[in-house]
């Protein structure tokens, strides 16, 4: 009985509440990144995990961005993926990703271009910056050791995943029998040590003798087959690397130069109380860790190989070609 | 009076009666899903206008539920073998997490009831990890249980228990001292006490406690499996996001939303059961 006519009080409630609804819907779908995107403005919003070694702090402390014309404001984000998606709602300018993930969205239907690279994978062992991780006493001593168990990564479908995928069954084992799981970081060396995971894959620092712990390799080494990988860059949509390219050449430029004074050991010191400060370990310590390569330029022959590993993997159908996923202005090595 | 009692006397002019009300009882039901059919609607015109990958329509997501999750054969009631692996696999970690925290709840919630001493000694113990938002203990519990689905199990149980057990505790506490009084001039046992008088009178707020754990037990469910996992509902759409399939995404939201509902319709039917001597003629029926 009381519920069969609603008085004019709840009508106007629920009036106002589909209007408002309607509104917010409408204005969402209004307010898309298409109209955001402005064209050459001299500014860039970038993100950046908040790695110690990120080529982007010294190129702002240095003022590299402003000296190319580019205004860049760095902008921090949780992993790859999650800059991907900002990127497509116009927060940013600039996503830093790995091209796995990139390319698997391309995939998925986002318009994307590699805009330039900040660090390449080594292919020599002796120089490796990551690790296949398992514990001493545990008997496995090569990838086919570890068919039907478990490994860590830290972030499940991610590049760290692929890459060890990829060394798996280039080095005898089926990965199909594996079961990744992510874990931090910090956490996974220690995961292998207490046993909750077979293996997984660390950077090299986190081979840590006291644990107990072996390396059997670093799985980008061997999945690069005698050549380096891309394995991590900045990424535009299409539509700003078409609408913004002086800013978006200029930002590459920026980074190239930055790469120039990184990689020579006169700035050894300086760069590393820059990281020091940046993330807040010791500089002496950040000098004994094994790094990637610093590259700004982008290797077309390295993304396409990239690519056949997923489509191997059966994660890609057709690979974007490097005419499609590298604008033409951007400098290729 | 003379109309209704002729009523309840012949079959013929109650009928019309008991089909008027069950009309009026559709037309409710279809009045009170006009808002889910408009936000439906404005769902698909957003998804269609904005051709965004993230927010697909709503008909591509309710297809792609289709094919990822049903299409089995009538032997598995049409649910797809992924439903059965992931779904089995979530909901046996939730029975088993919220089951334990059930017995647990209500077990330390009488005791807490009944006796102040111990509520006092406990109550602010049992406060505090209530507000503890327990996803920030996922690292820790993986360390204590790793990576297997005692973890999952552990952070559901820990997730629900507290709201049990302070209704739990508020409802016996709450039980009017005459009817304790009367059990026991009537020299009841003391098992006989708690089984009749007690629980009985305390299961309104036990049964209030139950519906929310129920849902802070779900949610938590999904929320585990995001991390540490190699199977469950919450894994599957961690394998969709950093895969980009946002319609995996989605149709897995909606599966969780479809069991979210099974789940409170049940208990709506057991709490509805268990309460009928409530509804029928209040506490007096005790």
């Amino acid at each position: 009985m009381r519920a069969r006519h609603a008085s004019p009080l709840r009508r106007r409630l629920a009036v106002a509440g589909v209007l408002g609804l309607g509104l917010s819907t409408t204005l969402a779908a209004c307010g898309s990144s298409d109209d955001d995107a402005g064209a050459d403005g001299g500014s860039l919003r970038v993100t950046t995990l908040g790695l110690c070694n990120e080529v982007v702090y010294w190129a702002q402390e240095k003022g590299l961005f402003a000296d190319h014309g580019v205004d860049v404001e760095l902008v921090k984000s949780t992993g790859g993926a999650a800059a991907l998606t900002a990127l497509q709602s116009g927060d940013i300018d600039l996503a830093f990703a790995n091209p796995f993930s990139t390319m698997i969205a391309i995939d998925q239907g986002l318009d994307l271009k590699w805009i330039a690279t900040a660090y390449e994978t080594t292919s020599v062992e002796a120089d490796a910056a990551n690790a296949m991780v398992v514990a001493k006493d545990a008997g496995i001593t090569g990838a086919a050791d570890l068919n039907g168990k478990t490994i860590g990564v830290n972030e499940v479908g991610g590049i760290n995943q692929i890459a060890s995928s990829q060394w798996m069954k280039l080095e005898g084992g089926d990965p199909s029998t594996v079961k990744f799981v992510a874990l931090p970081f910090n956490e996974l060396a220690s995961a292998v040590a207490s046993g909750k995971v077979a293996a997984a894959q660390v950077p090299a620092q986190n081979v840590d003798p006291e644990l107990g712990l072996v390396s059997l390799g670093d799985p980008y080494v061997v999945a690069g087959e005698g050549s380096n990988l891309v394995f991590a860059g900045y990424v535009a949509t299409g539509k700003e690397a078409k609408e913004r390219e002086k800013d978006l050449k200029a930002f590459q430029d920026a980074l190239i130069e930055t790469n120039e004074a990184f990689n020579d050991p006169a700035n050894d010191d300086e760069r590393f109380k820059l990281a020091s400060a940046q993330c807040k370990q010791d500089a002496a310590v950040l000098k004994t860790l094994p790094e990637n390569i610093y590259e700004a330029r982008v290797d077309t022959g390295a993304l396409e190989r990239m690519g056949e590993i997923l489509v191997g993997q059966d994660r890609l159908d057709d690979p974007p070609s490097p005419e499609d996923f590298v604008p033409s202005y951007v400098t290729t090595k | 009076m003379t109309s209704r009692t002729t009523s309840r006397i012949t079959g013929a002019t109650m009928r019309p009666n008991r089909a008027a009300i069950a009309l009026r009882r559709t037309a409710s039901g279809v009045g009170n899903l006009w808002l889910l059919a408009l936000v439906l609607v404005l769902w698909e015109i957003y998804g269609r206008v904005s051709g965004s990958l993230f927010v697909p329509p709503i008909s591509r997501i309710l297809q792609n539920f289709g094919d990822v999750w049903l299409g089995g054969p009538a032997s598995h009631l049409f649910l797809s073998d992924l439903f059965w692996s992931e779904v089995t696999t979530s909901l046996s970690r939730f029975a088993r997490g919220w089951g334990l925290a059930v017995v647990v709840g209500i077990g330390c919630g009488v005791v807490l009831g009944r006796s102040r001493v111990i509520a006092q000694m406990y109550g602010p113990v049992v406060r505090f990890f209530a507000a503890i938002p327990n996803t920030v203990l996922l690292p820790i519990a993986v360390q204590i249980f790793g990576v297997a689905s005692n973890m999952n199990v552990f952070l559901i149980f820990l997730g629900s228990v507290w709201v049990v057990m302070i209704n739990t505790a508020d409802g016996v506490a709450g039980v009017d001292p005459m009817w304790l009084r009367s059990a026991r001039s009537l020299r009841v046992p003391r098992w006989v006490l708690y089984l009749r008088v007690i629980v009985p009178a305390a299961a309104p707020q036990i049964l209030a406690g139950l519906r929310v754990s129920l849902g802070i037990g779900l949610i938590l469910m999904v929320i585990s499996e995001l991390y540490a996992t190699t199977e469950g509902l919450g894994f599957q759409i961690v394998v969709a996001q950093s895969s980009f399939r946002y319609l995996d995404m989605w149709s897995a939201f909606v599966l969780i939303g479809l069991i979210g509902i099974v789940l409170n319709l049940a208990f709506g039917r057991i709490e509805t059961r268990l309460l009928r001597w409530q509804r029928r003629s209040g506490l007096d029926a005790l």
